[in-house]
C-alpha cells in the first residue's frame, strides 16, 4: 500500500494555509508530523481525508487517485481512519460500544475488540459509560477505536494528549506493532522525543510548506548536546574552540558536532563542562526536538532553575 | 445500511429526549380512550333530539297558507312523517338494543328503514321547488342532496354488514376511529418534528469527529436516521393505540370494527369497514410521515436550528391552506396530501373544488416527492460545507 499526496494547496478564501505539499509513503511506516500550533497539521489531515475542499492537489492510494467525488471520498474513508477527538465521544455509550462501532463500521467484524481492550489495559473501565472517563481514559479509547477500524492507513492527530508516561510508552509500542503489520501511520504530536522512538521520518511543516523531512534512516553524526545557560555558553566559548558547525538552539541547548573533533578535543570540552555547575550533557545525533528548536527558533525564556546566579560560572 | 440502523438506533434510544418523547407519545395515545371519556361528546340520541326540535320549528316558520293545495299537503305530510320518524329513531337509540326494540317492532319499525324513509322524504322535499317556502326549507331544515345520498348509502352499508346503528360514541371502535384520525392529522406531525428536529444536528456537532469519516455516505445516514425515527414513532404509536383500544374494551361497549366509514373515491362517497379505513389511514400516514421525516432530518442537518426546522415543517403542514386563496390548479399538487384524513373523507376535494383529490393518488404523489427529495438532498449534502457553521473537525491548526 502507498499513500501519495501531490501538490496539495489549501486556502480559506484568500488566506493560504498549506501550499504545494507533496510526499509519498510506502507501507510499514510511521511518519511524525511536527509543527507549532496553527501551522496546518490538522488541516493537512482534513485535506487528505477530503473533509475540506482543496485549492489544488491530488491524493493517491496505491497509485489510484481519490478525488472529492462522493464515491472516491467514501472509498478513501474505507482506507483511512482519522483519530477522533475525545470531546466528540458519545457520552451515553460505553468504551466497548465505541470500539465495537468502529470495528463494525470499518472492519465488519468485532472479534478483535477484546484483544485491543486487553492490549491497551482498559478492562477495568471500558464497559462504563464514557461520561465517567478521565482525559487519559478517553484518549486511550480514541486510540483503541482507530486500531479497531484496522484500516491500512491511520492518521493519529495528537494521539499522546493527556496520556501519562506509562501509557505514552504503551501507545508507542502498539504503534510499532501496527507498523510491523504493514500500516501507514502519520502521527501529529508535540512529544518530540517520543516521536524519535518509533517514527521512520518526521515531517516539519513551516511557512505553509513541508519544510524539512528528518529521516531516521539517514546516516547521522553525533553531538555533545548541552543544556546550559547563556553565561555558561560564553564561558565555554572563551575556553575552548568550538567547531564552526556548532548549533546554538534557542531552548538553551548547545549542540557541538563531534565528527571533526579528535578524542582529545572531545575530552577537553568534557573537562571544561565538568567545571560548570548544573549543566546536562547528552551524546548522540540530533533528534526531532533539536530540529524543531532549530527550525522554529524555539526559545525557552523560562529556563531558570533558580540558582544559576549563585555561581554563574565555575572557577 | 444495517450498520447505520444498528448504531444510530442505539444512539437515538440512549438519548433521554428521544426516550421521553416516545414514552410521552405512547402514554398520550395509550390513555386516549380514557381521556376521551372526559370530552363532551354529542350522543346520537341528543343529535336526533335537536333534529326533532328543528322538524317542529319548521312547522311554525312556514305559514299555514303554504300548506294548502296538493303539493302543500304532501309537504306537510312528509314533514310530519319525518318528525314522527325522528322521534321513533330517537326512542330506538335510547333503548340501546339495536335497530329496533324487542316487542315493539311493529310500533317503532326499524332504525334503518325509518332513516331511509326520512331520506326519501327529504329528497322529495328538495325537489318540491314549487312549494312556496322551499327556500326556507332548504336553508333551515333540509340537508344537501349529497348528504342525503350519503345517509342512504350509510344505511345500506349498515344493512349489508348486518350491523345496528351505533348508539355509543364512546364505543371502542368509535374511539379507535377518532384516535386514528387525530393521530394521522395532527399528533403524528408534532411527534416526528420534535423527534427529528435536532438529532442529526446534535450528532454532527457534538460528535463530529466520531461521526465524520465513517465509511458511509451522508445519504445513507440520512435515510437510515429517518427510517429509524419513523420506525420508533410508529411502534410507539401503534402500541399506544393498541393499548388504548384494549383499555376501552374494558370500559365501554366494543362497537364493531366492521362499522361503515366514509371513503371518498371517484367523485362519490362509498362506505368501507372501519378496520379497512384504519389500515388505509395508517398506511397513508406511514407514507406521508416517512417523507416528512426525510425532510426534517435533512433540514436539521442543513439548518442546524430546531426552531427554524420546526417552523418550516409547520409551513409544509399548513401549505394546503394557501390553495384556498390561490388557484390550486391540479389535484396532483403534493401539498394536498399532507392532510390524509381530509383526502380520504373527501373534505379536501370539496374544500378546493377539485374532485380529483383522492386517496389512491397519494402513493403516486409520494413516490414523486420521494424522488425529488433524493435529488434535492443529494445536492444539499454536497453543498454543505463541513468546515463552516460550527461543523469542523477540531480547530484548524
Amino acid at each position: 500500500m502507498t499513500l501519495e499526496v501531490k501538490n496539495i494547496t489549501v486556502a480559506y478564501g484568500e488566506r493560504e494555509v498549506l501550499s504545494d505539499i507533496s510526499f509519498k509513503l510506502d507501507n510499514s511506516q510511521i511518519i511524525g508530523l511536527v509543527a507549532p500550533n496553527g501551522t496546518g497539521k490538522t488541516t493537512l489531515f482534513n485535506a487528505i481525508m477530503r473533509f475540506i475542499p482543496v485549492k489544488a492537489g491530488h491524493v493517491y492510494v496505491d497509485d489510484q487517485e481519490y478525488t472529492a467525488k462522493d464515491k472516491d471520498v467514501l472509498k478513501l474513508h474505507q482506507l483511512i481512519t482519522f483519530f477522533p477527538d475525545q470531546a466528540d465521544l458519545h457520552e451515553n455509550f460505553s468504551g466497548t460500544e465505541h470500539i465495537e462501532m468502529y470495528a463494525d463500521m470499518w472492519a465488519g467484524k468485532k472479534d478483535h475488540v477484546r484483544d485491543i481492550i486487553n492490549r491497551l489495559e482498559m478492562d477495568d473501565y471500558v464497559d462504563r459509560k464514557v461520561s465517567t472517563y478521565s482525559l487519559g481514559m478517553r484518549q486511550r479509547l480514541c486510540f483503541a477505536m482507530v486500531i479497531a477500524s484496522d484500516t491500512p492507513i491511520m492518521f493519529m492527530d495528537e494521539v499522546m494528549n493527556g496520556l501519562d508516561p506509562e501509557n505514552v510508552s504503551l501507545v508507542s509500542d502498539i504503534l510499532i506493532e501496527l507498523r510491523d503489520e504493514g500500516k501507514i501511520i502519520i502521527v501529529a504530536s508535540h512529544l518530540l522525543d517520543n516521536l524519535d522512538e518509533y517514527a521512520n521520518k518526521v515531517f516539519f511543516l513551516k511557512d505553509k510548506k513541508l519544510h524539512f523531512v528528518f529521516d531516521h534512516s539517514d546516516e547521522k553524526i553525533d553531538y555533545f548536546k548541552l543544556l546550559c545557560t547563556e553565561e555558561q555558553v560564553q564561558y565555554l566559548e572563551t575556553h575552548v574552540t568550538l567547531p564552526e558547525e556548532t548549533i546554538h538552539l534557542g531552548n538553551n541547548v548547545l549542540c557541538i558536532p563531534l565528527n571533526d573533533l579528535s578524542e582529545a578535543e572531545q575530552l577537553a570540552i568534557y573537562k571544561h563542562l565538568r567545571h560548570l555547575k548544573d549543566v546536562e550533557i547528552t551524546v548522540g545525533p540530533l533528534g526531532t526536538s533539536e530540529y524543531y528548536s532549530h527550525l522554529y527558533g524555539l526559545k525557552i525564556h523560562s529556563f531558570n532553575r533558580g540558582h544559576q546566579h549563585d555561581e554563574p560560572v565555575s572557577k | 445500511m444495517k450498520r447505520v440502523l444498528k448504531w444510530n438506533g442505539r444512539l437515538l434510544l440512549r438519548d433521554w429526549k428521544t426516550r421521553l418523547l416516545l414514552i410521552g407519545f405512547f402514554l398520550f395515545l395509550g390513555t386516549f380512550s380514557l381521556l376521551y371519556r372526559q370530552q363532551n361528546v354529542v350522543l346520537p340520541e341528543t343529535q336526533l333530539r335537536s333534529e326533532y326540535s328543528d322538524a317542529h320549528n319548521i312547522f311554525r316558520l312556514i305559514p299555514d297558507a303554504h300548506f294548502e293545495g296538493e303539493l302543500g299537503e304532501e309537504v306537510q305530510q312528509r314533514l310530519g312523517r319525518n318528525s314522527t320518524l325522528i322521534g321513533l329513531n330517537r326512542y330506538i337509540l335510547t333503548q340501546r338494543e339495536g335497530n329496533t326494540v324487542d316487542g315493539l317492532e311493529d310500533v317503532v319499525s326499524d332504525y334503518l328503514d325509518n332513516g331511509r324513509t326520512m331520506a326519501e322524504n327529504n329528497l322529495f322535499l328538495l325537489e318540491a321547488t314549487e312549494f312556496e317556502s322551499h327556500d326556507l326549507l332548504t336553508s333551515v331544515y333540509l340537508p344537501s342532496r349529497s348528504e342525503i345520498e350519503r345517509e342512504i348509502a350509510f344505511y345500506d352499508a349498515l344493512e349489508e354488514s348486518d350491523l345496528p346503528i351505533e348508539w355509543n360514541p364512546y364505543a371502542s371502535s368509535q374511539i379507535l376511529e377518532q384516535q386514528l384520525e387525530l393521530f394521522v392529522s395532527v399528533v403524528l406531525f408534532i411527534a416526528i418534528a420534535l423527534l427529528a428536529g435536532d438529532h442529526f444536528t446534535k450528532d454532527q456537532e457534538n460528535n463530529y469527529s466520531v461521526t465524520q469519516g465513517l465509511p458511509l455516505p451522508m445519504k445513507t445516514q440520512w435515510r437510515g436516521r429517518s427510517f429509524l425515527l419513523w420506525l420508533m414513532t410508529w411502534l410507539a404509536a401503534l402500541l399506544g393505540i393498541g393499548v388504548s383500544y384494549g383499555l376501552s374494551l374494558f370500559f365501554e361497549t366494543t362497537g364493531s370494527l366492521n362499522y361503515p366509514v366514509e371513503l371518498y373515491v371517484d367523485q362519490a362517497v362509498t362506505y368501507i369497514p372501519l378496520w379497512q379505513y384504519g389500515l388505509l389511514l395508517t398506511g397513508l400516514g406511514m407514507i406521508v410521515s416517512y417523507l416528512f421525516l426525510l425532510i426534517i432530518t435533512g433540514l436539521s442537518w442543513m439548518i442546524r436550528n430546531i426552531y427554524l426546522t420546526l417552523f418550516i415543517v409547520a409551513a409544509f403542514v399548513f401549505l394546503p391552506q394557501v390553495w384556498t386563496l390561490l388557484d390550486p390548479w391540479t389535484s396532483w399538487q403534493p401539498s394536498f396530501y399532507t392532510e390524509v384524513v381530509a383526502v380520504v373523507s373527501g373534505q379536501s376535494a370539496m374544500q378546493f373544488d377539485l374532485p380529483g383529490i383522492v386517496y389512491w393518488k397519494l402513493p403516486i404523489v409520494a413516490l414523486g416527492v420521494w424522488l425529488a427529495l433524493e435529488g434535492v438532498f443529494h445536492i444539499i449534502f454536497k453543498l454543505i460545507p463541513t468546515q463552516r457553521s460550527g461543523l469542523k473537525r477540531r480547530v484548524i491548526e
